[in-house]
């Protein structure tokens, strides 16, 4: 490279932001980024039309390890509020992008960032302190926590208040919003508990720990996990005993599968205890069929009885 | 002053990673002039240590252990291999290579501060080095001032820590310029978002002459220069990064000395499947050009390796030289990793002792931080076959993942 390439792409670079300067911001629809689909979808309903909301993660991939793409900062820099999950779910990524965004209305401490987890009681929080010998992915407790309605009933509240802070002028619009999720969220619970109601629940595997709190709220207990700890990948040993015990219910398990997992793990251990093994969304968006909060733990219901 | 929340009565305390981040940037924005001071949702410090000795303020700490073996064909002597070269390599045996602790935290409610102190061991010597130190603001839309001793923002590689390094050894033409401790040094620099519907940054860096590349005669002339650095997402799950750098400064000679590179990625991460597959494709070419062609004086016998390597690299080609690397590597699965590199230095051909090298290297991960290393390398002109082996092990906080 030579310094006149150099000059040529100051020069067109200075010239675009020119372009972009002039033009006003027009819309005074407040701007949510959220970390991930659900935490958007939640921001989209209660911002009733006055908010425009986007998640930085789909709903299949898997927010662990996600990578902070710059062009999220873009995305960050110009919004006025920011969602994450926090309990360190999204620390291999998120610190990146919030501190690359340069933008200090969305900086921790703010009313602009908000770390979600302030608004429920986590679940699964090590004993004696996070260790890397227990696993890297939950320190502070397991972060899926949007899996339960009352957690999700709560995280509503909490949000719609911060966008409310952030823009009081369309506060009518998000009370608004907020009744419409809640009602969903009402649903959602009634959805899954007339389908658990009369119905056999099966023994349960799950990849990892992804829906704890949807068995805790539904009283279902885990039968196993595929992982051998919070993202530690399976082993052929730890299969194994996985089998015999599986074997030793005497039921055909359901063998539950988040997006972003491979599935031949999963398929071998099916094969092996004739389980069903079923590919379910743990966030909106992960699957074609959760579209919507209620249809997301409707599904969920569904993939474990197998409707 | 405003506190950061460190405890409250049912949420879990952060880690200090995490802590040392959110407590960095937690209460700067007071400062900015755009922000509404409503509604900061600072908690209050409900805690005191009686004498003192909180650990609620101790920085975040990680740390990282290198160990590796080697081994060298026959026909290859360290000393009959190039300059650069042998600088990248160490001799057929075990070696420690690196350790590496790092500190990080607020300073206060505008300021951030790191230090990476790397302790090494070669040919029976052992050093310790501010590998880095610097604090960066935190209070300023759209910008970020750093000050402090930190690998300079010339292309991809040079700012990587040796244990993030994609191959075991750096980039032939990189260890040439800047000598086998990369381009580092005590700097103030500023970095810009351009405000784009893409990813634009700017960063302007004004250094002092501490790389042998840039080593005045006088001892006090500044080293200048920056990066434009741009990303584009082709699709969901693909990008395109493409960088220019600049660096120059006076050399030995008292004239001018010109360091230019260019680089690019691309990177595939397909979505749903990120834990287990990605495709990594990167160059960088690196042009190194003199104003004037008068004899540099030779430095004397007791000059450290990074300068008689400056005046190497200066030596072997009049008036400037180039080279590049260009690697491939792919995530096979979610533990394995296998690439391929061509690196090579001394362009154009012909004119000094330009060389050339393929490498292939296999890894295996236990998890993100361990990893297991096999590399073999061929070294065109001399002839030499290399093998290095390397355990590689990150602990404490946890590392954020640059894209
Ligand atoms: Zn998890």
């Amino acid at each position: 490279m030579n310094t006149n390439t150099n000059r040529g792409w100051l020069v067109a670079g200075l010239a675009a932001f020119g372009l972009v300067a002039v033009v006003p911001a027009a819309d005074a629809k407040i701007r949510v980024v959220a970390t991930t689909q659900d935490l958007a979808y939640f921001a989209r309903v209660i911002g009733n039309g006055e908010a425009d909301a986007s998640s930085i993660l789909k709903g299949f991939q898997d927010p662990h390890f996600a990578a902070a793409k710059p062009s999220f900062m873009v995305e960050v820099s110009r919004a006025d509020v920011l969602l994450s999950l926090g309990l360190d779910l999204e620390i291999g990524w998120l610190p990146l992008i919030v501190t690359g965004a340069r933008n200090p209305s969305v900086m921790p401490g703010q009313a602009g960032f908000v770390d979600c987890s302030q608004f429920v009681s986590p679940i699964e929080v090590p004993a004696a302190g996070a260790d890397r010998s227990k696993g890297d992915l939950h320190p502070k407790g397991n972060p899926h926590y949007w899996l339960d309605p009352e957690n999700a009933k709560k995280l509503a509240r909490g949000i719609a208040d911060r966008m409310t802070q952030v823009d009081p002028g369309d506060a009518a619009a998000f009370a608004g919003g907020l009744a419409k999720l809640l009602s969903e969220i009402d649903q959602a619970d009634a959805g899954a508990k007339a389908l658990f109601a009369g119905s056999e629940i099966p023994p349960v595997v799950t990849y990892h720990v992804t829906f704890s709190y949807f068995f805790e709220r539904y009283g279902i207990r885990p039968a196993g996990f595929i992982e051998t700890k919070p993202g530690i990948p399976p082993t052929p040993g730890h299969v194994a005993s996985l089998v015999t015990q599986l074997k030793a219910l005497g039921k055909a398990p359901a063998i539950i599968v988040e997006p972003y997992y491979d599935m031949e793990v999963p398929r071998e251990l099916g094969a092996q205890v004739n389980g069903r093994v079923e590919l379910t969304p743990s966030s909106i968006g992960g699957t074609d069929e959760a579209r919507t909060y209620k249809d997301l733990i409707v599904t969920v219901a569904r993939k474990i009885l197998g409707k | 002053m405003p506190i950061c929340r460190t405890g409250g009565a049912s949420r879990p305390r952060p880690g200090p990673l995490h802590l040392a981040i959110l407590c960095a940037i937690a209460v700067l924005p007071r400062l900015a002039a755009a922000q509404d001071a409503a509604g900061s949702p600072l908690g209050i410090m409900d805690r005191s240590s009686g004498l003192g000795m909180s650990r609620e303020y101790n920085p975040a700490m990680g740390g990282s252990l290198i160990i590796g073996g080697e081994y060298l064909s026959r026909k290859a002597t360290r000393m009959s291999l190039p300059a650069a070269v042998q600088q990248g390599l160490g001799e057929t045996g075990l070696h420690f290579n690196e350790a590496e602790i790092s500190v990080s935290a607020a300073v206060d409610p505008y300021f951030r501060a790191d230090l990476i102190v790397a302790f090494a061991y070669d040919h029976g010597a052992f050093s310790t080095d501010i590998e880095e130190g610097y604090v960066t603001t935190l209070f300023i839309r759209g910008f970020t001032i750093r000050a402090g001793k930190f690998y300079l923002p010339f292309g991809r590689h040079n700012t990587l820590h040796t244990h993030a390094f994609p191959f075991i050894d750096a980039p032939l033409p990189l260890v040439h310029v800047f000598g086998p401790e990369g381009l580092n040094m005590m700097a103030v620099e500023g970095s810009w978002l351009v405000p784009l519907p893409w990813f634009v940054e700017l960063t302007f860096d004004v250094g002092s002459h501490d790389n042998p590349l840039f080593r005045s005669p006088e001892g006090h002339d500044l080293v200048y220069g920056g990066r434009l650095r741009t990303l584009a997402d082709l699709d969901d799950d693909t990008t395109l990064e493409i960088g220019g750098s600049y660096f120059g400064g006076k050399d030995l000679a008292g004239g001018w000395t010109h360091a230019y590179g260019a680089d690019m990625t691309l990177r595939w991460r397909p979505a749903r499947r990120e834990m287990y597959h990605q495709l990594v494709w990167q160059t960088e070419y690196v042009r190194v050009s003199r104003q004037n062609d008068h004899a540099v004086p030779q430095p004397g016998v007791g000059a450290s390796t990074d300068e008689q390597a400056a005046w190497q690299a200066l030596q072997d080609v009049p008036g400037g030289s180039a080279g590049l690397y260009s690697y491939l590597a792919g995530q096979l699965g979610r533990r394995w990793w296998l690439g391929v590199r061509y690196d090579a230095f001394g362009f154009p051909w012909g004119r000094g002792d330009g060389h050339h090298r393929v490498t292939g290297i296999l890894t295996f991960l236990t998890t993100e931080f361990a990893a297991l290393r096999v590399q073999y390398g061929y070294l065109f002109g001399s002839d030499a076959h290399q093998v290095l082996l390397q355990a590689n092990f990150v602990i404490g906080a946890h590392p954020a993942h640059a894209y």
